[in-house]
C-alpha cells in the first residue's frame, strides 16, 4: 500500500495550490486527479493534439494558471502527481481507494485536502433533457477546451455572472447569442457581481470588457427572466421564456418564444460532496448556496481530525477563493506535520484568512441575488424528467414529497430517483429544493440521499484488480 | 431539427485527423477530441435513448458528472462521450 | 392522525410487518403497523432481493420456504401494485471439487425429505447460464420454483393493499415502550403517542431485541452483515439467480470474526446486475468496507469474466438478523401473553417474509397456522446460548 504525508483529491485550483504549499515546506504529497493534467475545471489544459495559436484569446484565467503551474513546477520533485485516478471510495483507518490504469489501489494517508469542486446547478423544466441543452460549465469546456460551438443561435438562461464569461467566449467563438436571461434582480450591479465573483477590481475591470463584447454584439441581457420551456423534435428548436417575480416565479401571460438550436443553463453551481460525505464529515445546508457544504474550522479542516476540504466543492466561490483556501490548508498541514517554523506561519495564516474574509464578504452579494429562489423549482410539469438516469418524472415524486415527514431517502426507495449512474448528483440537490419548497426543514446533514462507495462508477475488473495491494 | 454545431477555427491549431465509425457511419475526429466533440460536429447530438420513456439524451453538463452522454464503445456499454477521447477507427454505438 | 387504539400493533415495517398487517388486516383486524423509519427501510430493502428456495434445508425449513413461496404467488395474483416477481428457476454453480459431498448430501436430504432438487452436469448449466466462467464449472443444482422479486415493491404494494384495507402505518416512529401488565399487553407507546392494545407483532428484524427487552424478555436476534454490489443497467445477460456452491461449505466463514464471501448474481428486471456478496459481524453498521466491495468484484469476475468492463455505480451492505439455528422465532412467548414474536429470517426474509406474515396473522384469527409454527418457538432449545 502506498502511503502519503498529505493526499489531495483533485488538481483544481485548490487542490494543485495545497500542494504547492505543503511541498514548498518538504512534506510529500500524492495528487489524485481524474483528470490528464492538472488544472481542474477552470484551469483544464488543453488535450494533447491542440496548439495554441494565441494565448491572449484564452482570458486572464488561463494566465493565471501558467502562474500556478509554475509554482508547481519548483515543488514537483515532492509531489507524486497521479492523473487518471478516479477516488472510489474513502475508507477509515486514513485510507483512500482509486481507480487508475485498470487496476484498484489503496494509499495511506496522514493528511488528505478534499478538492471535489462543483457542478452547475440542474434545474428541472419540461425539455431539459433534449439535446441542445447543455450547463453552462459544459458549453464552456467544448469552446475553451474541445474548441467547438454546440450551436449557431443560442440562449443563456440562468444568474450570475459567470453567464456573461461564457457568452463573451461563445462570442469570441463565433456564435450567435440570441438572448442572456439573468433571473434574479440585478439592475447595475454587475460590477460589484464581477467584483464578488473574483475578488478583486482587475477582474472586474475584464467583466466590463465581457458586458462590452455582449453589447457590441447586440444581445440583450434580460434581467427576471428565466426559461420555461425547451421545445424540438430530438433536438432544441424553440425555448419558451418569461418574465419572473421577485421570488423568480413566472408571471403568466408574459411568456414569448425563441428559435434557438442550443440553450446554456447556469443556475450557479453545486457542491460535490460525495467525497465528504463519504468521510463523515458534518455538513450544514448554506441557504445563501442552496446547498450543502462541509462544516470547516478556520484552517479548513472538516470535523474529521486531518481531514481538510477545500475550494468549490467545500462552499462554490471561485478560484481565487480556492487558491487561498488550498494554501490556508496546505500551511496546516505543514504546522500539523510539525514541518513549520511557528510564528513566521501563523502571520501568514492570518494574512490569508485576512484575504478570505474579504472574499467573502464580496461573495455575499453574489449570493444575495443567485441564491435560488422557491419559483426555479416549479417550473416542472408532471411528465418533467427529474432523474435523468432512472427516468422518473415529476408526477412520480409528486404524491411522495407532499407525505408528511416524508424524507427524501423515502423517495428514493420508492421511486428509484438517484439510484442511477451519475449517483444522485443530478436529482439529489433538486429532491431537496423541492422538499425545502414544501416546506421541509432540510436536515443538518445531507443524508437525504446515501453516499456508498463506488462514489463514481468503477468497472468489476478494476475493482477486482486490486492485486497488487498486500 | 439538428443543431449547428462547428469547430472553432480561431485561437489553436488542430493535430492529426482520423476516422471514428458511428453507428456504421464514418465521422471524423481530431486528436485531443472526445468521442462527444467528434460526434457534435458531424451533426450527431443523440448519444443514447433513456432507460424508460426511450427519449434521445445528449451531452448535458458536459464535465463527466451527469453521466447523460454515455455510449458504447468498441463493445463495453456505458462509456462516457464527453470524457473519453476518440482514437482512430474506434467503434461507437449510440 | 394518530392511532390511539388497535386490535393488534405491529412493530416492523420490513417484510414480515407488512405481510402480517396485509392478512390481518383482510381479516377484518384493526391493525397499527409502526415503523421506526421508512418501510422496507433495512434487511427488507437491501438484499439479494431472491425468492430463493434450493439451499434451504430438509424439515421446517423448506417447508417455511414452500408455504411462503406459495403466499408469493398469491401475492402477484392479488395485489394491484406489481412486484417484479419472475419464479424464472434458481441455479447453483459448483467449481471445486470440495463442493460436490457437501451438495450430494443436501440433495440427498431433501429428496428424503420430499422436496428433490435436480443435479445438472456443467453442459447444462452453460445452457442455463451461457455468460458463466467454462473452464470452472463442474455442474450445478437446478430449482424451477425460485426466482427474484423487487422486495421494495413488495412492502410498498403490501403496504397500499393494507392502507386501503384500513391499517393505519406511522413511519418514522419509533416505539418507546410496552406496557405489560398482570403478564398481558396493554399498551404500546411511540415517540407519537400511546396506542392501546392488547396484541403486539415483534416483526422488528435486527432490532427484535430491543423490542423484546421492553416486555422483559431476552430475544436471542443479532445483526450480521451481507453486503453487495450494484452495476449499471446493461442488456439482459443473466437470466437467474446464481449461487455459488461455496455457501454450502464455507458456510459459516464470516460468523468467527472474518469476511466471509461467496457467488450471488442475479439482474434485476431495470437491468441492474446484483452482485453479491461478503458477510461479516459488524454490529448495525450498513456501510460497506473496501475489501467487501474489491471481494465481490473478484468472486464475479471469477465466474462471469466478460463483466469485468461493467461498471458498478455502488455498494449496499444491511445486517440480518441472525439466529444461531439460521431459522426465524414465530408465535406466541411464554409469560407475555398477546406479544408474538415473528423475526430472526436470517438473510431469507424476502422468501419467507410473505409466509410468515400471513401464519402469524392466522394464528391471531384462529388460533392455528396451516403449517405448525410450535419448533419456531421463542423457547427451543437451540436458541440458548448455554
Amino acid at each position: 500500500m502506498e502511503k502519503a504525508e498529505l493526499a489531495i483529491i483533485g488538481g483544481g485550483p485548490g487542490g494543485i495550490s495545497a500542494a504547492v504549499e505543503a511541498a514548498g515546506s518538504g512534506v510529500n504529497v500524492t495528487i489524485l486527479d481524474e483528470n490528464a493534467r492538472i488544472g481542474g475545471q477552470i484551469f483544464r489544459q488543453l488535450e494533447k493534439g491542440f496548439t495554441l495559436t494565441n494565448p491572449e484569446a484564452m482570458g486572464r484565467d488561463y494566465q493565471k494558471s501558467v502562474d500556478l503551474f509554475r509554482q508547481f513546477k519548483k515543488v514537483a520533485s515532492r509531489i507524486n502527481y497521479l492523473n487518471h485516478a478516479t477516488v472510489w471510495g474513502i475508507f477509515d483507518d486514513h485510507r483512500i481507494a482509486y481507480g487508475r490504469n485498470g487496476k484498484s489501489k489503496t494509499i495511506e494517508y496522514k493528511n488528505l485536502v478534499i478538492a471535489s469542486g462543483a457542478y452547475d446547478r440542474p434545474v428541472p423544466f419540461p425539455g431539459w433533457t433534449l439535446p441542445g441543452v447543455l450547463t453552462a460549465g459544459g458549453a464552456q469546456n467544448l469552446v475553451k477546451n474541445q474548441r467547438i460551438l454546440p450551436g449557431k443561435k443560442i440562449l443563456l438562461a440562468g444568474t450570475g455572472p459567470l453567464q456573461l464569461v461564457v457568452a463573451h467566449q461563445l462570442i469570441q467563438a463565433g456564435a450567435d447569442i440570441a438572448a442572456i436571461l439573468e433571473v434574479g434582480d440585478v439592475k447595475g450591479m454587475w460590477l460589484k457581481l464581477m467584483q464578488g465573483m473574483w475578488g478583486n477590481w482587475g477582474y472586474a475591470g475584464d467583466g466590463l470588457r465581457y458586458v462590452q463584447t455582449i453589447h457590441k454584439a447586440g444581445v440583450p441581457i434580460m434581467q427576471n427572466h428565466i426559461i420555461t420551456r425547451a421545445n424540438g423534435n430530438q433536438h432544441v428548436e424553440e425555448a419558451v421564456i418569461a418574465r419572473v417575480d421577485k421570488d423568480w416565479r413566472v408571471i403568466h401571460g408574459t411568456q414569448k418564444s425563441l428559435k434557438v438550436d442550443t440553450v446554456c443553463l447556469g443556475y450557479g453551481l453545486v457542491t460535490s460532496t460525495e467525497l465528504t460525505r463519504l468521510a463523515q464529515c458534518d455538513h450544514t445546508y448554506d441557504s445563501g448556496l442552496g446547498g450543502y457544504v462541509p462544516v470547516r474550522s478556520e484552517t479548513m479542516e472538516t470535523s474529521q481530525k486531518g481531514i481538510f476540504a477545500v475550494g468549490d466543492g467545500a462552499g462554490v466561490a471561485g478560484s481565487q477563493v480556492a487558491l487561498t483556501e488550498g494554501q490556508i490548508a496546505g500551511i496546516a498541514v505543514v504546522q500539523a506535520l510539525g514541518r513549520a517554523s511557528g510564528a513566521e506561519q501563523k502571520k501568514t495564516l492570518a494574512g490569508l484568512q485576512k484575504k478570505l474574509a474579504r472574499h467573502h464578504r464580496l461573495r455575499q452579494v453574489l449570493d444575495d441575488i443567485s441564491r435560488p429562489r422557491p419559483g426555479l423549482y416549479e417550473l416542472a410539469e408532471d411528465e418533467t424528467i427529474i432523474c435523468r438516469c432512472e427516468d422518473i418524472t415529476f408526477k412520480q415524486i409528486k404524491p411522495l414529497i407532499q407525505k408528511e415527514g416524508i424524507k427524501a431517502k423515502d423517495i428514493k426507495r420508492r421511486t428509484r430517483v438517484g439510484m442511477g449512474s451519475c449517483g444522485g448528483r443530478m436529482c439529489g440537490p433538486i429532491l431537496i429544493e423541492l422538499l425545502r419548497n414544501l416546506g421541509m426543514q432540510v436536515s443538518k446533514q445531507p443524508d437525504g440521499l446515501n453516499v456508498r462507495p463506488p462514489v463514481k462508477p468503477v468497472s468489476l475488473g478494476v475493482l477486482a484488480g486490486a492485486g497488487d495491494n498486500q | 431539427m439538428a443543431g449547428n454545431a462547428h469547430r472553432i477555427e480561431k485561437g489553436v491549431s488542430r493535430g492529426n485527423h482520423f476516422e471514428i465509425i458511428v453507428d456504421g457511419r464514418r465521422i471524423t475526429a481530431y486528436e485531443g477530441e472526445t468521442i462527444g466533440t467528434a460526434m457534435m460536429a458531424a451533426g450527431l447530438y443523440i448519444l443514447r435513448t433513456s432507460t424508460e420513456k426511450k427519449e434521445p439524451r445528449g451531452i448535458f453538463c458536459g464535465i463527466g458528472v451527469c453521466q447523460e452522454c454515455r455510449v458504447t464503445v468498441n463493445g463495453i456499454p456505458n462509456i462516457q462521450a464527453c470524457k473519453t477521447l476518440a482514437t482512430p477507427e474506434c467503434c461507437v454505438e449510440s | 392522525m394518530f392511532s390511539q387504539e388497535a386490535e393488534v400493533v405491529v412493530i416492523g415495517g420490513g417484510v414480515v410487518g407488512s405481510a402480517t398487517a396485509y392478512f390481518l388486516a383482510k381479516e377484518n383486524k384493526n391493525v397499527v403497523l409502526i415503523e421506526k423509519g421508512h418501510s422496507a427501510g433495512e434487511a427488507s430493502g437491501g438484499n439479494a432481493a431472491w425468492v430463493w428456495s434450493l439451499t434451504r434445508k430438509a424439515g421446517i425449513d423448506i417447508t417455511l420456504a414452500m408455504h411462503s413461496i406459495s403466499i408469493h404467488q398469491q401475492l402477484q395474483a392479488e395485489l394491484e401494485l406489481d412486484f417484479e416477481y419472475r419464479a424464472s428457476g434458481g441455479l447453483m454453480i459448483m467449481d471445486a471439487e470440495n463442493q460436490v459431498p457437501f451438495v450430494k448430501e443436501h440433495l440427498d436430504q431433501r429428496e428424503k425429505d420430499g422436496h428433490p432438487l435436480e443435479m445438472v452436469d456443467a453442459k447444462q448449466v452453460l445452457e442455463i447460464e451461457p455468460m458463466l466462467n467454462r473452464d470452472r464449472i463442474l455442474g450445478g443444482v437446478w430449482n424451477p420454483v425460485d426466482g427474484t422479486t423487487n422486495p421494495i415493491l413488495l412492502v410498498a404494494s403490501l403496504n397500499r393493499e393494507a392502507e386501503k384495507l384500513g391499517v393505519q402505518i406511522h413511519h418514522h416512529t419509533e416505539v418507546k415502550g410496552i406496557d405489560v401488565s398482570q403478564g398481558r399487553v396493554k399498551s404500546v407507546t411511540t415517540n407519537r403517542g400511546t396506542i392501546k392494545t392488547d396484541c403486539v407483532v415483534n416483526a422488528a428484524g435486527s432490532w427484535a431485541g430491543h423490542i423484546g427487552k421492553m416486555v422483559g424478555i431476552t430475544v436471542p436476534v443479532s445483526p450480521f452483515q451481507m453486503a453487495m454490489l450494484v452495476t449499471e443497467r446493461i442488456p439482459r445477460c443473466i437470466f437467474h439467480p446464481i449461487m455459488g456452491a461455496s455457501y454450502m461449505v464455507e458456510e459459516d466463514t464470516g460468523k468467527e470474526g472474518g469476511l466471509g464471501s461467496g457467488l450471488i448474481a442475479s439482474q434485476q428486471v431495470s437491468g441492474n446486475l446484483l452482485l453479491g456478496a461478503c458477510w461479516r459481524d459488524a454490529g448495525f453498521d450498513k456501510r460497506t468496507i473496501q475489501e467487501e466491495i474489491e471481494r465481490i468484484a473478484i468472486v464475479n469476475i471469477e465466474a462471469m469474466p466478460s463483466l469485468k468492463d461493467i461498471r458498478v455505480i455502488r455498494s449496499f451492505a444491511n445486517f440480518f438478523p441472525h439466529t444461531l439455528d439460521d431459522l426465524p422465532i414465530l408465535g406466541p412467548v411464554e409469560g407475555v401473553e398477546g406479544f408474538i414474536m415473528a423475526s430472526g429470517h436470517n438473510g431469507h426474509g424476502i422468501c419467507l417474509g410473505p409466509g410468515s406474515g400471513k401464519l402469524v396473522a392466522e394464528l391471531l384469527c384462529t388460533g392455528n397456522t396451516s403449517v405448525p409454527i410450535e419448533e419456531l418457538k421463542l423457547e427451543r432449545s437451540a436458541l440458548s446460548v448455554e
